[in-house]
């Protein structure tokens, strides 16, 4: 049982894993260091941040919907946080749980008026992104914030037996809690009903209003937690960072093979999409290939990427062409 | 009747300014709204003490009223200007204004026809990009107002409009960290360095480094040269990258603090030891950096020097005085003491 649901995850996700394949072993040719455990270690930390926010975002998009409020929301709460503990003395848990409850208020409210107002999410997430930008410059005054408490920063930067960066294992924990969210829970159900077909979840007695607010308020929460790891691991509450943060979630999704229409889409997939953009970055930087030709050469990779991934299911160009071929042979 | 609005622009503009000039509404006749709300909510009772103690100033002989022009608040750097430009005003009774283009060159050309409309006596300005602001310059000098460039020169074809260029010397800053680097490894070492080739002052300070590594500049290998962006997030990860990649690096250099703490704190996760960070600038974060031995060494960016000399500048210039057409301050290496000395501030 358990067996076929992996073959089914990995026949599933074949486009991705493909690519995946074939960019490690480019990578591990062309880079000595790249298949070392160490580097791996590496790219897991690295791809970490953006996995917390694409789990949430693969719920989002998943009940048809989009959430540009996260990056900046990364840097909100990351700094609120940071600045709670050293500028108004509170206590480490305390500030911790202000900055959880902050980006979780912000996803509630983007899920209420999206669900009360029948608002396109789009707009509503856009108008957070820049509230919660604005709140990060007018608390901080545009400054970052040093953080010295070993014990905060070790939530970032610490390794469990010396090993396994912490935000490594959160990344696994919680990609364990959504999957069984996601594939056995009727709230996960839900989210594939009302993405699939708002209408007859509608009249199948699907709480949409609950469930929408619900998928919102959890990536909330989830961009508040990158936020508090990221600010951990960078010593410091930074106002400016997070933008463009949204758009590697999405397209961790995306290329995870999750639809933009709704309906479709699964947690595995979007880990590879995670795992995917995180090694281009990684092995490129390796390669020490210029970062401006890195941006062409990433653009390309997620394009083509997303091409072979939508291929999968129906003919392949290929074998189209050598159909055509023989045709008219 | 018009009167009254040019009141009103002022009033609402300072208290602008006053909330911290760090919300990004941008052009001056938006910004009267957008701003004011922004200010109600963030701090009333600023924005009321602003408006009380700042209105009745204007009208008197030998008051002058500035504008500062930053790329961006989102840094230390240009807060301590503006926290100085703002100071030095409020001594003297002038108007002032600080407008946040936050990097966007658009905001900004949109800022300084507003600005040029406003008739301000001068105007100081960091382009968001020296290439693209002649349009900007061209409308302000129109009005006759002298513009005082400050940290980020204009491209040479621009110079002309402006009265002059007050700078740290980054070429300098660059050599000074160079040479400290050559002196800590007599027998060279593999590098990296984390650059930031969009801005000019970044790219004089990478060549006053490696001409600041002199003779020894055989003995040093750069193995990567990656653009950090000049900020903490976009350098962290890159710094891991070439730390796996290059297992015997010696050094990194970077053009800022924020990268040089990015490398910093990819440095500590990797575990490693003994891998030096070369860096310039000397922002309180940077000076902690160097306390707490995260830094090897800094040079020093001078944000309050360049404003204040640019307000005595300006004064000078409006005085009938001939001002120098660069002015290039110079950098220095900040050790432990000095960075005691002026922990929470620049300098």
């Amino acid at each position: 049982m358990k067996n076929n649901s992996f073959l089914k995850m990995i026949k599933g996700n074949s486009g991705i894993i493909a690519v995946l394949v074939i960019i490690s072993v480019i990578l591990s040719f062309a880079s000595p260091v790249f298949l070392t455990a160490d580097n791996f270690l590496s790219v897991l930390r690295q791809v970490s941040n953006n996995m917390y926010l694409a789990l949430g975002m693969t719920l989002v998009i998943i009940l048809g919907g989009i959430d540009l409020s996260v990056g900046t929301c990364v840097a909100m709460c990351g700094t609120l946080t940071a600045g709670l503990m050293v500028n108004q003395g509170m206590p480490m848990g305390a500030a911790i749980a202000v900055g959880l409850l902050l980006g979780t208020l912000a996803g509630f409210l983007n899920g209420l008026i999206i669900a009360t107002f029948k608002v396109p999410a789009f707009i509503v997430t856009m108008s957070m992104m820049n509230i919660a930008k604005g709140i990060a410059y007018i608390y901080s005054g545009g400054r970052s914030i040093r953080v010295s408490n070993e014990v905060y920063t070790g939530i970032g930067t610490g390794k469990l037996f010396g090993v396994l960066p912490l935000p490594v294992v959160y990344m696994i924990i919680l990609i364990a809690v959504f999957m069984v969210v996601l594939n056995k829970t009727k709230f996960g159900t839900y989210i594939f009903a009302i993405g699939g077909n708002r209408e007859s979840a509608r009249l199948s007695g699907v709480p949409i209003k609950k469930v929408e607010i619900a998928v919102f308020t959890i990536s909330g929460f989830l961009a508040a937690f990158a936020g508090i790891v990221l600010s951990a691991r960078m010593y410091s509450g930074q106002p400016g960072v997070g933008e463009g943060y949204e758009l590697d979630a999405i397209a961790a999704c995306v290329l995870g093979g999750v639809s933009m229409t709704g309906g479709i889409g699964a947690i595995s997939g979007t880990i590879f999409g995670a795992l995917v953009i995180g090694i281009i970055s990684n092995g490129l930087n390796l390669i020490g290939l210029s970062s401006f030709w890195q941006l062409v050469v990433k653009g390309l990779i997620i394009l083509l990427a997303v091409i072979i991934d939508t291929q999968k299911g129906s003919d392949s160009v290929v074998k189209r062409i050598i159909k055509n071929a023989k045709e008219r042979a | 009747m018009k009167k009254t609005f040019t009141a009103f622009m002022a009033l609402t503009l300072t208290a602008s300014a006053l909330a911290g000039c760090s919300n990004t509404a941008t052009q001056t006749t938006t910004a009267a709204s957008a701003n004011t709300t922004a200010a109600e909510s963030a701090a009333p009772a600023e924005t009321k003490a602003a408006g009380e103690e700042e209105t009745p100033a204007p009208a008197e002989g030998g008051s002058y009223s500035f504008a500062f022009l930053p790329n961006t608040q989102n840094n230390t750097f240009q807060a301590a200007m503006n926290d100085t430009f703002k100071k030095l005003c409020q001594e003297k009774g002038y108007d002032y204004v600080c407008l946040d283009p936050d990097y966007d060159l658009n905001t900004q050309l949109s800022q300084m026809a507003d600005v040029a409309n406003q008739g301000f006596d001068a105007v100081f300005i960091i382009p968001v990009d020296s290439a693209g602001i002649r349009q900007g310059l061209e409308q302000i000098s129109e009005k006759n107002i002298p513009i005082l460039n400050v940290d980020t020169p204009v491209i040479d074809e621009d110079l002309d409009l402006v009265e002059t260029v007050i700078a740290t010397d980054a070429y300098n800053a660059g050599t000074l960290v160079g040479q400290q680097m050559a002196a800590d490894y007599p027998d060279g070492g593999k590098i990296a360095i984390l650059d930031f080739p969009s801005n000019e002052s970044c790219v004089n300070r990478v060549a006053g480094f490696l001409d600041g590594l002199g003779d020894a500049k055989d003995k040093f290998e750069i193995v990567a040269q990656q653009d950090g962006a000049a900020a903490l997030d976009v350098s962290m990860p890159i710094a891991e990258d070439i730390i796996q990649a290059n297992p015997e690096l010696n050094a990194f250099f970077c053009i800022n603090d924020p990268s040089a703490l990015g490398a910093a704190a990819a440095i500590k996760a990797s575990g490693k030891t003994g891998i030096g960070v070369y860096s310039i600038d000397a922002s309180p974060d940077g000076k902690a950096a160097i306390l707490d031995g995260s830094f090897t060494a800094v040079a020093a960016q001078v944000p309050i020097g360049i404003a204040e000399t640019a307000f005595v500048k300006a004064e000078e210039l409006l005085a009938g005085q001939e001002i120098e057409k660069e002015i290039l301050l110079p950098s220095f290496l900040v050790d432990k003491e000095k960075a005691e000395a002026t922990l929470n501030d620049w300098q």
